[in-house]
C-alpha cells in the first residue's frame, strides 16, 4: 500500500512579537490509500490544528508553521492560493464537530451540497440534481427527492452530520478530514454514523482523517491510531499496537481511564429507606409560537418536555437518568431543584410539596438540594474569585460564624482536593476540572442531602473526568448524599448508579436496578442504548 | 485582572481627559484674563502673544473663556451621562430579569420614548422646564436611558440563562442579590464602553442646546455658546469658533479614545 499523506515534523506556533509559542510540536504520521487514521488526545493536544494544517484552513499570517504535509509528492504547507483551492474539496475534504453551525440556515439541503458540484464540476442543474439525490442516498437519508428541499433547521444533529458528508464526498474527494464529528450528537445516532463512515470508507476507497477526543470511537472505527499530548506524538501504530500492547505510559493512561462497562456489584435495597424526592404525575409543557403555521394545527404547536412522570427517590440512593438529548432529562433536573415550575403534577420533597413552600422552608429545601452543573466555565460567575464564590453561600446561609468563614472556605477546597492557593484566582485562570471541583465545593458549602449531577463530565477530558467521578463518589459516600446523576454516558453511569431511570421524550421508559438494565433490559430502547456504547475492545 | 495590556489608544484618552480635568480644577490659575470682562479697547484681536487665541467682539480673551468652559461642558459630560446611566440600567435589569408582564410593560414604555426623535424630545422638555443646565439634565435622564436600557436587558437576558445564575438560584440568593451582585457585574462593560460615546453625544448636544439658545445662558462661558456668538463674524474673525470647535472636538477624542481602550480592557477573559 502506498502512502497517500505524508505529514513530516510538522511544527505550528502562534507568531508573537518576541517568540513563538509552539502548540503542535513535531508531528509526523501517514496515511495510506483506504485507510482510517484516527487522531486522539485530550483538548489542547494540537489535533485539530494539525487537520486544519493539512489543507491550511487557518489564516496564516500570525502562524508560524514548518514542516511537510505531502500529498502527490508536493508539499502542500508551500502550495498557492490556487492549487490549494483546486484540492480544498476535490481532493482532500473536511467535516465539522457542530453540524449544526456550518450549513447555511438559510439555503435548502439540495442547494447547500450542489453549490461544490456547480461551482467546482460546472455541472449543469439537472445533472448536479441528480448527482445530490444519490449522494442523499448514499449517506442514508429517505426520501432524498423530499428532503433536498428541506432547511437544516428541519434536520436533526445526526441528519445534519450526514449532509455534510454528502457534501463533503461531492467531488469525489481521496481523503476526508472529520474533526470531532460525533461530539455534538447523541450515543445511539454516533454508532449509526460511525458504521456510515466505514461504509462509505470501503465504497468510495477514500481515506479518512478522524479526530476525537473520545478513543472508544476511535478503537472502533479506525485501523490506524496517533495519540497526541500537548503537540507531540505520543504513539502511533495500528490499533492493535495501540490498544493492546501500548508501549507509551500516556497511551496506557489514557486506555485506564476510558469508562469500560465493568460489572460492578451495587447493593441495593429500597426497604426502610426515608422517601427523599415523591414525584406524581408531573407534565411539563412548552408552547410553541409557529409564525407560518400559526393558523393551522394548533396541536403540534406544543412541545412536550415530561410526560406524566412518576418517581420515587429513596435517601441514600444512587439514581442515574439516562437518555438522549432531548429526553427531559436537564427539564426534571431542573425542576426538582426548583429552577423551574411544572405545569402539572406533584412534587414531595421531604414532606414538603415543592409549590406550596414558604420562604423559610424554601430556605430549608435549598440547603438541603443542591445541583452541579454541566459546564465547568459557565456555572461559576467570571467576575469573582474563587474565594468569593465558596464564601458567599456560608455567609449568606449563615452556616458558619463570620470569622470562620475562611477556614471554613480552605476546608472546603481542601476536601475537593483543590489547592489552598487558588483560592484567588478567577475562574478563567483555572482549567475545566479544578472550575468542577469549585462547583462541587460550592454545593457542598450548604451541607446538603441530596446532589444533582448534571452531565458534571461531559465537558471533561477522559482523564479529568474518571478523577472527577472518583470524587462525586467519595464524598457521596463520605456525606452520606442522595446522588441524581445525569448522564448520557451509560458506563459512567454503570459505575456510580446503584438504579438507573432510562427516559425517552420525556417518558420514563424503564426502571430497574443498575445490574437488572444492564443485565436483562425489559424495553429494545435501551438494549439499542446499551448495545451503542462505544467500547474499547 | 492582573498583567493588563494597556492599549495606546486608553493611556491617550486618559491623558487628554485628565488634561482637560486639570485645566477645569486649576482654570483660575491658568487663564492669564477674567473671561467675561469687557475690554472695548481690544475688540477682534487676532491670535497674537497677548491674546493666544484672540479675543471676541467685546474684546474678551478667547483663551481664558475656553479654559473657564471646560468646568461647563465636563460637568455637562459627567451629569449628563450618569444620569441615563443610572436609570436606564436599573430599568434594563429589572425588565430583563423578571421578564414576562414586568418586561413588556417597560419596554413598551421604552418604544412610546424611542418614538420621538430624540433631539426633539430634549428641546421639547428643556423649553418646558426653561432653559438651563438642570433642565438640559432632567431632559437627558428622561430621554437618554433608553439606549442603556436597551444595551443592558440584552445582555441580562443571555446572562440570567446562564449556568452560574441557576446556580445562585439553587443556593436560595434573593433577586436583588443575583441582580446586583451576580449579574451586573457582567453586564455592564457595553453599557461603561457606550457611556464613553455617549459622553461625546451629550457635549455636543449641550453645545448644540446652547447655539439654540436652550442650554447655558451668555454671557457664561461654554464653548456651544462661544460658537454661537462667533457665527455672525465667521468670515471677518475666524478665530472666534475655530478654537471653541477645537476644543470640543479634542474632548470628544479623549472621550472616544478612552471607548476604544475600554472595550478592548473589560472584555479581557485571558
Amino acid at each position: 500500500m502506498k502512502n497517500i499523506l505524508d505529514v513530516k515534523n510538522l511544527k505550528i506556533g502562534i507568531k508573537s512579537k518576541f517568540n513563538t509559542e509552539l502548540l503542535v510540536k513535531n508531528v509526523s504520521f501517514n496515511l495510506e490509500k483506504g485507510d482510517i487514521l484516527g487522531v486522539v488526545g485530550e483538548s489542547g493536544s494540537g489535533k485539530t490544528l494539525t487537520c486544519k494544517s493539512i489543507i491550511k484552513l487557518f489564516d496564516n499570517t500570525d502562524l508560524y508553521c514548518e514542516g511537510e504535509v505531502i500529498y502527490q509528492g508536493k508539499n502542500l504547507l508551500q502550495a498557492n492560493k490556487n492549487h490549494l483551492n483546486t484540492i480544498r474539496g476535490e481532493e482532500i475534504s473536511m467535516i465539522f464537530q457542530n453540524p449544526s453551525t456550518h450549513l447555511d440556515p438559510l439555503m435548502r439541503i439540495g442547494h447547500q451540497i450542489s453549490e461544490t458540484l456547480t461551482v467546482r464540476q460546472k455541472l449543469n442543474k439537472k445533472d448536479s440534481y441528480i448527482k445530490v439525490i444519490e449522494l442523499l442516498k448514499s449517506v442514508n437519508i429517505k426520501n432524498p427527492e423530499e428532503k433536498y428541499h428541506c432547511f437544516p433547521h428541519e434536520f436533526s444533529g445526526g441528519m445534519k452530520q450526514r449532509v455534510m458528508i454528502a457534501a463533503a464526498l461531492a467531488c469525489n474527494p481521496k481523503i476526508l478530514i472529520a474533526d470531532e464529528p460525533t461530539t455534538a450528537l447523541d450515543v445511539t445516532v454516533q454508532s449509526l454514523f460511525l458504521k456510515l463512515l466505514k461504509e462509505i470508507n470501503e465504497k468510495f476507497k477514500i481515506s479518512i482523517i478522524f479526530v476525537s477526543h473520545d478513543l472508544g470511537v476511535i478503537a472502533n472505527t479506525c485501523n490506524k491510531i496517533v495519540v497526541m499530548k500537548k503537540g507531540n506524538v505520543m504513539e502511533f501504530g495500528t490499533k492493535n499496537e495501540i490498544i493492546n500492547h501500548p508501549k507509551n505510559d500516556y497511551t496506557k493512561e489514557l486506555i485506564s481511564s476510558y469508562p469500560q462497562l465493568e460489572e460492578i456489584h451495587h447493593k441495593y435495597n429500597s426497604k426502610n429507606k426515608k422517601i427523599v424526592f415523591q414525584v406524581k404525575n408531573l407534565n411539563m409543557v412548552w408552547k410553541k409560537f409557529n409564525l407560518f403555521k400559526f393558523f393551522k394545527n394548533k396541536s403540534s404547536d406544543i412541545s412536550v418536555g415530561l410526560n406524566d412522570l412518576e418517581l420515587n427517590v429513596f435517601k441514600g440512593d444512587r439514581i442515574g437518568v439516562v437518555g438522549e438529548s432531548g429526553s427531559g432529562k436537564s427539564t426534571l433536573a431542573k425542576i426538582l431543584i426548583k429552577i423551574l415550575n411544572p405545569s402539572s403534577g406533584s412534587i414531595i420533597f421531604d414532606g414538603l410539596d415543592l409549590k406550596k413552600l414558604d420562604k423559610k422552608n424554601e430556605m430549608k429545601m435549598r440547603q438541603a438540594v443542591q445541583m452541579i452543573f454541566q459546564d465547568p466555565y459557565s456555572s461559576l460567575n467570571p467576575k469573582k474569585t474563587v474565594e468569593y464564590l465558596l464564601a458567599e453561600p456560608l455567609i449568606f446561609h449563615n452556616i458558619v460564624s463570620e470569622q470562620n468563614v475562611l477556614t471554613k472556605v480552605d476546608e472546603l477546597m481542601s476536601k475537593v482536593g483543590l489547592e489552598i492557593n487558588l483560592k484567588n484566582k478567577f475562574p478563567h485562570q483555572l482549567s475545566g476540572g479544578q472550575c468542577q471541583r469549585v462547583n462541587i465545593a460550592r454545593a457542598l458549602s450548604v451541607s446538603p442531602n441530596v446532589l444533582i449531577a448534571d452531565e458534571p463530565t461531559s465537558a471533561l477530558d477522559v482523564t479529568i473526568q474518571s478523577q472527577i467521578i472518583d470524587l462525586i463518589l467519595d464524598l457521596s459516600n463520605q456525606l452520606n448524599l442522595t446522588l441524581i446523576f445525569i448522564s448520557h454516558d451509560l458506563s459512567i453511569v454503570r459505575k456510580v448508579c446503584d438504579r438507573i431511570i432510562v427516559m425517552k421524550s420525556g417518558r420514563i421508559v424503564e426502571e430497574g436496578q443498575t445490574e437488572q438494565i444492564f443485565n436483562d433490559p425489559n424495553t429494545e430502547y435501551t438494549r439499542e442504548l446499551i448495545s451503542s456504547i462505544p467500547t474499547i475492545n | 485582572m492582573k498583567n493588563i495590556n494597556l492599549k495606546p489608544s486608553l493611556i491617550a484618552g486618559f491623558l487628554i481627559l485628565f488634561l482637560w480635568i486639570l485645566i477645569a480644577i486649576f482654570a483660575n490659575f491658568i487663564a492669564p484674563y477674567d473671561p467675561n470682562v469687557h475690554d472695548l479697547e481690544n475688540t477682534f484681536q487676532h491670535p497674537n502673544l497677548k491674546h493666544l487665541f484672540g479675543t471676541d467682539n467685546y474684546g474678551r480673551d478667547i483663551f481664558s473663556r475656553i479654559i473657564y468652559g471646560s468646568r461647563i461642558d465636563l460637568q455637562m459630560a459627567i451629569f449628563g451621562v450618569i444620569f441615563p446611566f443610572i436609570i436606564g440600567n436599573l430599568i434594563g435589569h429589572i425588565s430583563g430579569y423578571f421578564g414576562g408582564i414586568v418586561d413588556s410593560l417597560l419596554m413598551r414604555f421604552l418604544d412610546i420614548t424611542m418614538s420621538f426623535p430624540f433631539f426633539v424630545l430634549v428641546i421639547a422638555i428643556v423649553s418646558i422646564l426653561g432653559p438651563g443646565l438642570k433642565s438640559f439634565y432632567i431632559a437627558l435622564a428622561l430621554v437618554g436611558w433608553v439606549s442603556y436600557a436597551r444595551l443592558s436587558r440584552s445582555q441580562v437576558l443571555v446572562i440570567k440563562n446562564l449556568d452560574y445564575i441557576s446556580a445562585a438560584k439553587t443556593l436560595g440568593y434573593s433577586n436583588v442579590r443575583i441582580m446586583f451582585v451576580h449579574i451586573l457585574p457582567n453586564s455592564i462593560t457595553p453599557s461603561v464602553v457606550f457611556s464613553m460615546t455617549d459622553a461625546v453625544l451629550v457635549v455636543l448636544l449641550g453645545s448644540a442646546l446652547s447655539y439654540l439658545g436652550l442650554g447655558v445662558q451668555p454671557p457664561t462661558a461654554e464653548w456651544g455658546v462661544m460658537i454661537a456668538e462667533g457665527q455672525i463674524f465667521i468670515t471677518s474673525s475666524w478665530w472666534m469658533c475655530t478654537f471653541p470647535g477645537l476644543a470640543i472636538v479634542l474632548l470628544a477624542l479623549g472621550f472616544s479614545l478612552c471607548a476604544d481602550g475600554l472595550a478592548s480592557i473589560l472584555n479581557v477573559r485571558e
